[in-house]
């Protein structure tokens, strides 16, 4: 006799459960967290996206918020700057992260171990202290470090993070910051190009050499395309982190002077925390998102690759 | 960071991230009968939550040592109240979780807070006024011209407690090294930026003033002129005048001339200070809170009104500090706290708590300067005070007039364009 669909049901039940209940257990509690922590704010922040907040009742305006950026200056030079700040960095954070890990690849293991910790240092430095530090390095008095040494050649002193004077279509100011990102050692990515070096297979640069490939010619055709699947979770992350820029200008500049430094995340601090306006706020942060989710993508599609070793 | 003891509830407040409030639970009130007067609050037994910025429990700072020698002292007079003191943090984070705490109902009893927030409690009428609790003793004492800096719509929503106007501080070293003699109280705009290239030297500059947010220490110069930022009923933009263009211009000149410092632009609050105890900047902006620093570190200075410009008075700017009391359901626990924000705006807490006042009081009956001299210079400047407009919308106003002022002095925009540019972004705000 053929059980009745209810107890089929029934059984397709206990099957999964048997098969996956303590599973969804273990992960229940991170995902009630992460439920109550992250989705439920970002649902409500894409809700006051829409509304004008007040304390005590907001109002729905539909996409005003959205349109109202779209044509504030304020909004668009950060954006401007945001872009910029972020072209440049990530391009560089990349660089210097591949050519570092393959620098320190081949040093005896000791070695090795020394300079991948000391590469990470920065990563487990407050960044407050670090961009601190480099207020007072690009600091546009005479006393500033920067402008000490140039005083040693007879040089400067120049403005650095105080001068929104026009330069290489920006302005000094944000050159000055980006150029504090840039050299402040990219620690995630040599971690992580130095971890995916290590599972390049020995063999492909024996087969190089024994061919007389040189040392750029193996960097370039065996290091770089090998490594395309970490430049691409490298790019991203150091992409969605530049897109994210605060605590660098908000130490270093406050977004000055004038709005020169401002980027968009300092702009939704200010908007939020300073205004009070959460609505706007929330539309700026969900452009940020939308711009980051595009540009994502676009990597993704550009360096995605199938290799295998 | 709370005295006795804490407890967090949580209120979430989306945005891209979620805020904490921390709020201090209190034993249930045994209030009588309510009502709003002086008489109710004698009735109200049970616990006040202050809230007050920047503290640390334990007397961890100075003014933490105050706030806790007014409580004992307070409580003391005051038998069967509890008073739990809570800090928050004095920045814009401690301020969102304030305005959040007060709106959700969850926040303090009584709290101190700058003028220039009120409005924005006004506006969401989340405050109780204090005109009920106003005694004829009371509107007598407090200087009239005080009592209107926490007007708004008709009524009085906080106990003024004093007022840090923003005064110009001298180095006396560094004008004897420069030999040049120390100005007094009539210098004029033209002798203060004759002085400041003066004392321009190797390592030294003139004049050094913040011109960062939420703060006005540089309006002073436009203001000495006559300028205001708003007219008198807060309905047009009116810092591009002639005035303000004129007091602008004598900081543009400055900078132009090397008489202050090339991070002019942003130079953090502290670093000014810094910098004039260092010996870089002979004379800089700061409210009445910088004579203690500048004390401790054995500084001779003297404190000096903002130079006389076309005004043809010495004026200043400044903002206040009040004590605050938000609106709840229990009137008999509400006029407690109104009780105790009358006490700490007093002669009474000075006389109980030694050095209580920071700044000058808003009474007549205080004078600060009788425990410190350095004090009677910004009670002189009382009288002449103007304070930024009690407008709903002024941290945004604020937020414009700045970076255009930077950009002015830095010289990519005139002081007219630049401030005209500020116009351009404020008078939406004021037609709303």
């Amino acid at each position: 006799m053929a059980a009745s669909p209810s107890v089929r049901r029934a059984g397709r039940v206990r099957r999964f459960w048997d098969r996956n209940g303590p599973g969804y257990l273990f992960v229940a509690p991170s995902l009630l967290f992460f439920g109550v922590f992250i989705f439920v704010p970002l649902g409500w922040s894409f809700l006051l996206s829409f509304q004008e907040f007040g304390f005590r009742g907001s109002t729905w305006v539909g996409l005003d918020n959205y349109l109202g950026l779209l044509g504030d200056p304020i909004f668009r030079q950060a954006a401007i700057n945001t872009v910029i700040y972020s072209v440049f960095t990530v391009a560089v954070w990349v660089l210097v992260a591949m050519v570092l890990a393959t620098l320190i690849h081949p040093l005896p293991p000791r070695l090795r171990t020394f300079f991948r910790a000391a590469y990470y240092l920065p990563a487990v430095t407050s960044a407050v202290f670090i961009a601190l530090v480099w207020k007072w390095i690009l600091n546009a008095n005479p006393w500033g470090l920067a402008n000490h040494v140039l005083s040693l050649f007879g040089a400067g002193p120049l403005g650095f993070i105080s001068d929104p004077s026009p330069f290489a279509g920006a302005n000094v100011a944000l050159w000055s910051v980006i150029l504090s990102s840039v050299l402040t050692i990219p620690a995630v990515g040599v971690v992580l190009y130095s971890a995916a070096l290590a599972g390049i297979p020995q063999e492909l640069y024996e087969a190089a050499e024994t061919e007389g490939a040189g040392a750029w010619a193996k960097f370039r055709h065996i290091t770089v395309p090998l490594l395309k699947p970490i430049t691409l979770y490298v790019a991203i992350i150091y992409t969605i982190a530049a897109f994210e820029v605060f605590d660098r200008v908000y130490v270093m500049t406050g977004g000055g002077p004038g709005y020169a430094t401002n980027t968009i995340v300092y702009l939704i601090w200010r908007t939020g925390f300073r205004f009070g306006d959460y609505g706007v706020a929330s539309a700026q942060a969900f452009l940020l998102f939308a711009v980051i989710a595009t540009i994502s993508v676009l990597q993704f599609r550009a360096l995605r690759s199938d290799v295998e070793y | 960071m709370t005295r006795r003891r804490t407890a967090i509830g949580p209120v979430i407040l989306a945005m891209t991230m979620a805020l904490a409030a921390c709020s201090t639970g209190g034993t249930p009130s045994a209030s009588g009968p309510a009502g709003s007067g002086p008489a109710a609050s004698t009735s109200y037994q049970g616990t006040l939550d202050w809230w007050h910025l920047g503290y640390a429990p334990g007397g961890a700072t100075a003014s933490a040592k105050l706030v806790d020698a007014a409580v004992a002292a307070y409580e003391a007079k005051n038998p069967g109240l509890d008073i739990v003191v809570t800090g928050i943090p004095f920045d814009d984070q401690g301020l969102a979780r304030l305005d959040t705490a007060i709106a959700a109902g969850t926040g303090p009893d009584i709290f101190r807070i700058a003028s220039d927030r009120l409005p924005g409690f006004g506006a969401q009428g989340v405050l109780s006024p204090i005109d009920d609790h106003l005694t004829a003793e009371d509107k007598a004492d407090i200087l009239p011209n005080l009592l209107d800096g926490v007007a708004y719509e008709g009524q009085h929503l906080a106990w003024p407690q004093w007022v840090p106007p923003v005064g110009y501080y001298l180095n006396n070293a560094i004008f004897e090294d420069a030999e040049v003699d120390l100005p007094d109280a009539t210098w004029t705009a033209e002798d203060f930026q004759q002085l400041a290239q003066d004392l321009t030297a190797d390592d030294v500059f003139g004049f050094a003033t913040y011109m960062g947010p939420a703060s006005v220490n540089e309006l002073t110069l436009l203001y000495s002129q006559g300028a205001t930022v708003l007219n008198e009923d807060n309905s047009a933009y009116t810092l591009n005048s002639e005035a303000g263009v004129k007091g602008l211009q004598v900081l543009v000149d400055l900078f132009e001339a090397g008489a202050m410092p090339p991070d002019s632009t942003t130079i953090a609050l502290a670093d000014v200070e810094q910098g004039f105890i260092d010996g870089r900047f002979a004379m800089m902006t700061a409210g009445s809170g910088s004579i203690t620093n500048l004390k401790a570190n054995e500084i001779a200075f003297t404190i000096l009104p903002p130079p006389i410009g076309d005004a043809g008075e010495p004026v200043t700017v400044g903002g206040m500090g009040t004590y605050a009391v938000p609106k709840k359901d229990d009137a008999a626990r509400m006029a407690a706290a109104h009780r105790l924000g009358r006490y700490l705006t007093s002669a009474e807490v000075a006389a109980d708590v030694t050095g209580w006042y920071l700044a000058p009081g808003t009474r007549k009956s205080i004078k600060v300067s009788d425990t410190t001299p350095e004090m009677a210079a910004f009670e002189e400047m009382l009288a002449n005070v103007k304070f930024m407009p009690l407008i709903e919308d002024w941290a945004k106003v604020d937020s414009f007039i700045h970076p255009e002022i930077q950009l002015a002095v830095s010289g990519q925009k005139s002081a007219k364009e630049a401030l005209d540019a500020v116009g351009e972004q404020v008078t939406p705000l004021l037609g709303q």
